[in-house]
């Protein structure tokens, strides 16, 4: 199953960009005939052989071409960057699964801590409070949030870097001041992307929760004598957490979704980030390249939600 | 030798539901004496879980008991009324002194923890410091008791039968030793040969660790095996209270010479069996008469006129009976 | 008999005095409405838009409520020019959602057997995919030049959850009384749907329409946004674009306005949208309400 969908999003993709307007091959063999002062034919050529794509080859045998490149690993060359696709992609896939996961990971916690404390404690004003941040951060998109923490802490008041993964004056490599830097830089994206979730976790745990309160396994632990404490943790979180494990793949397919925005404001060279870029100069592998890794990763984390339900739900460990 | 274990008196425990005040159990009193089995009966609505709820100080909100006592006499100590104690307080009698067993319908075990983890977590919610090879030990001995296998511990809820997860609590509710067992519909919801298996293996336990047992329901035929003295309860008032046997044979109570005639045995002719007319009360809108009032067939042929003051104290009847209704002798005595 | 087939708008009413009733869909109602009102009224009362120069740039003052852009435009006219593009382009991409999304969930649900399984494996592919970065792609294939296409490209992959959701209404549905009467009276197929299904679902479809039109909202504007979509007029995310790029809202108060503006506004349509969908939810299923 979840290599059908690979395939598929893989086929249709590979289908609708070679069909985009215009003609990769004759542009790239018009520059490369000016400015390597090659002959038309030889400059198609060395075009066709750049770019991977041969538009007298029925598209069937191009895709089959391209398939079976993937399996070999190669993704074609960038016509932007003139570098392997499959380098740029392994280079951008870190910094976006870096922001990616912390972000997700802060606000599943957070809002999982504080949908069951909402849930306990029955204040009005916490659900009041819970339902205005739900209304203004979840109709604002995140990159205008983005946008917003820009101008606050970046310009306004300088606190934190606005644009880039890391400074540009330290040295990559496993040394403090590397991971300092990329740290201060991961700061606004990740707050970008928890404002404008963390309220979905919470809501989502609060429902949950209220409705674990009020089963007969809270009101015969309590008959028991068992502390609050165990029941909050043992009774109402482990039932309430179960059924949001399955959204957290979801999640992270949505936040990969976005992740050409709030990557293109920051200049995080992430995978949205080479996507943009791809589409905006019409750099087809690139483009399908960035795509590929985009439902690899999504597929996956999807495969791996399900295997983390099955193993924490005690009624489907048994198989 | 009767000595009382638990005295209940004028218990009352309140509803507040749209601006209407329901009173679900309505100064009830009675007490318990240590080593018997007491029954309570009474239609769905009468009270009787509610009463069992008030004493173990687990109503749920909208609800709460706003008056009465329940006196606990802990074997060679003070009597102490549960109702003075704090939460801490109270907890600390919770499963030490009095367990209660619930409907095995009900989802009761925590689906997420095996059981052997739920007593587990209830010995060491009253004693941090027991050791898990000796509450696992008990455990398997409890098990076995209630015909168990020692798998079971191992098992989750999910995995097991009704009847199974029956068990479980009852042997769950004994870990820690307790004095008096409350017992909320053992056994409705099991198949009649289960149901038998459970009320045998209750009275085998009741017997080898001498328990109080404090039951529950609303089947009465069930009662007539293993109760030694019966509470009839009718829209949260109790009605009558006494020996079961002089209960079954000499009724002093309208409601419950309707029970007695309802129920089917096996021996019997089913055409004689009647049904006790009307609807059960409603508790928003009860008449300002004798609770019963609207489906008592003395009231209807006029030999009582159901008034609500005579119906506020109970009337001694026979040996150790007492009833609400003050006409029963005109009424009931053969 | 009869009466089961006369109920059927009974549901269509009820779900508008539902609405009413609900404080939160009422208000969101009447956000949208509001809007709504703008974007028909607005370029029928305003007139033309001038450029002018000399006075571009400007903070709100009492003749420009919300000062003016960078060609000396009227921000606040800009904004209600531009609501008829952005709630068309949310309509159609909602309609077309819904549209596709109500013919896969209803032949799936009715016909069951292989159709079905077919259909959800398509559907469970596109929900697979991430919705944004396709639509991104399809931006550049399918050229976008009036709101009926932006529409059409933004729906065609937001229509994924709603078809599942859709299939197991009427999965339910299949089953109960009116719909096995419909059938043993031998009424057609496409009857059947008209006129027993889809009175059924009218809320529920109502609802996600809803929740659609505010998320085709949010791509559009990311869309405008990274510079995707050659679009013209006065759409709030071209203002937002244009506000950030060109005017560089970054430095100055006044290009701020220019940027905050058009984001107030999308912010109030999509709290409209949101109160409208989660009130009308909490309306239709009682649980919901604690």
């Amino acid at each position: 199953m979840p290599l059908v969908t690979i395939l598929f999003a893989i086929v249709a993709m590979f289908i609708v960009i070679q069909n985009m307007p215009g003609d990769p091959v004759e542009t790239l063999a018009a520059e490369i005939s000016r400015t390597e002062n090659l002959e038309m034919e030889l400059a198609y050529a060395k075009a066709k052989s750049v770019l991977n794509y041969d538009p007298d080859v029925p598209v069937v045998q191009r895709l089959i071409g391209y398939l079976g490149g993937i399996l070999r690993g190669n993704l074609g060359d960038s016509l932007a960057y003139r570098k392997p696709v499959l380098s740029l992609v392994l280079g951008a896939l870190p910094w976006t699964l870096l922001v990616l996961s912390v972000s997700l990971t802060l606000s599943f916690t957070v809002g999982v801590v504080a949908g069951l404390f909402i849930a306990w404690k029955r204040k009005r004003w916490m659900n009041a409070l819970l339902n205005l941040w739900q209304s203004i951060f979840g109709s604002v998109p995140d990159y205008i949030i983005a946008y917003l923490l820009i101008f606050l802490f970046a310009v306004t008041l300088g606190w934190l870097p606005a644009r880039g993964p890391y400074s540009a004056t330290v040295t990559p490599g496993f040394n403090l001041a590397f991971i300092g830097s990329v740290m201060r830089h991961a700061i606004l994206p990740v707050l970008a992307y928890f404002l404008t979730t963390v309220a979905n976790w919470t809501i989502g745990m609060r429902a949950n929760a209220l409705g674990s309160l009020g089963e007969d396994y809270v009101a015969y632990a309590r008959a028991r004598g068992l502390s609050q404490r165990r029941i909050l943790i043992h009774y109402v979180g482990r039932n309430s957490i179960l059924p949001m494990i399955t959204s957290l793949a979801i999640s992270f397919g949505f936040m990969f979704g976005g992740s050409p925005l709030i990557e293109n404001l920051f200049l995080y060279p992430g995978v949205g980030y080479y996507l943009n870029q791809a589409i905006a100069r019409r750099d087809y592998p690139l483009m399908q390249g960035m795509y590929f890794i985009m439902i690899v990763v999504v597929v996956l984390s999807g495969v791996l939600a399900e295997k983390l339900y099955t193993v924490l739900n005690p009624r489907l460990r048994e198989r | 030798m009767t000595e009382p274990i638990l005295e209940v008196k004028n218990l009352t425990v309140e509803f507040k539901l749209h601006n209407r005040t329901i009173r679900a159990v309505d100064d009830v009193s009675l007490t318990v004496n240590r080593g018997e089995i007491v029954g309570i009966i009474g239609e769905s609505g009468s009270g009787k879980t509610t009463l069992v709820s008030g004493i173990l100080n687990l109503v749920q909100s909208p609800g709460r008991v706003t008056s009465g006592q329940v006196i606990y006499h802990p074997k060679g100590g003070k009597p102490v009324d549960l109702r003075t104690l704090s939460p801490e307080e109270f907890s600390r009698y919770r499963w030490t002194n009095l367990t209660s067993v619930f409907q095995a319908a009900q989802n009761v075990l925590n689906p997420t923890l095996r059981v052997k983890e739920h007593f587990l977590e209830t010995a060491w919610a009253h004693d941090p410091k027991a050791k898990e090879e000796d509450v696992l030990a008990k455990a398997r001995e409890l098990l076995s008791q209630v015909r168990l296998e020692e798998r079971v511990l191992d098992c989750y809820p999910h995995q097991l039968s009704g009847g199974m997860k029956q068990r479980t609590i009852i042997a769950l509710s004994l870990i820690l030793n307790p004095d008096i067992i409350f017992l909320d519909e053992p056994t409705t919801a099991l198949d009649v040969i289960t149901q038998w298996y459970i009320l045998e293996i209750l009275k085998r336990i009741q017997k080898d660790h001498g328990l109080t047992m404090v039951f529950c329901t609303h089947d009465v035929s069930i009662i007539g095996s293993v109760v030694d003295r019966l509470g009839v309860m009718y829209a949260g008032e109790l009605i009558e209270y006494g020996p079961v046997f002089s209960m079954f044979q000499k009724p002093t109570h309208p409601y419950t010479a309707g029970l007695m005639t309802a129920i089917p045995s096996l021996r019997d002719d089913v055409t004689k069996r009647k049904a006790i007319p009307g609807n059960p009360p409603d508790l928003a809108n009860l008449p300002d008469a004798c609770r019963f009032a609207p489906r008592c067939f003395a009231h209807a042929q006029g030999l009582c006129e159901g008034d609500r003051a005579r119906t506020r104290q109970l009337y001694p009847s026979h040996p150790e009976q007492y009833t609400r209704c003050y006409s029963w002798e005109k009424v009931l005595k053969k | 008999m009869k009466n089961a087939r006369n109920g059927r708008f009974a549901g269509v009413k009820a779900f508008f005095s539902v609405i009413w009733r609900n404080p939160m869909s009422r208000m969101g109602f009447l956000i949208l409405l509001a809007f709504l009102l703008m974007a028909v009224l607005g370029p029928v009362v305003i007139p033309d838009l001038k450029s002018d120069y000399a006075h571009r740039l400007q903070p709100p003052s009492a003749q420009h409520w919300l000062g003016t852009d960078l060609a000396g435009k009227d921000t606040l006219l800009q904004l209600i020019l531009g609501s008829r593009d952005v709630l068309l382009v949310a309509a159609y991409a909602g309609l077309f959602a819904v549209l596709i999304a109500a013919a896969i969930g209803i032949v799936a649900g009715l016909q069951g057997g292989i159709v079905d399984r077919v259909l959800m494996l398509f559907t469970d592919v596109v929900l697979t995919m991430p919705s944004f970065p396709v639509t991104m792609i399809l931006s550049m294939v399918i050229r976008i030049t009036d709101p009926l296409v932006f529409g059409l490209v933004l729906g065609l992959w937001s229509w994924a959850g709603l078809a599942k959701a859709i299939r197991s209404q009427v999965l339910t549905l299949k089953h109960r009384e009116f719909i096995e009467a419909s059938r043993i009276m031998g009424i057609s197929k496409i009857n059947i749907i008209l006129y027993d299904v889809l009175p059924n679902l009218v809320s529920y479809i109502a609802v996600n329409f809803i929740s659609i039109m505010k998320g085709a909202i949010t791509s559009s504007v990311g869309l405008m946004i990274l510079g995707l979509v050659p679009f013209q007029g006065n759409h709030w995310g071209v203002m937002i674009q244009v506000a950030i790029s060109q005017t560089g809202a970054l430095m100055g108060s006044a290009s701020m306005v220019y940027f905050l503006a058009p984001v107030a506004c999308l912010m109030l349509f999509q709290l409209g949208c949101y109160f409208f969908a989660s009130g009308l939810d909490e309306a239709l299923n009682p649980r919901l309400r604690s």
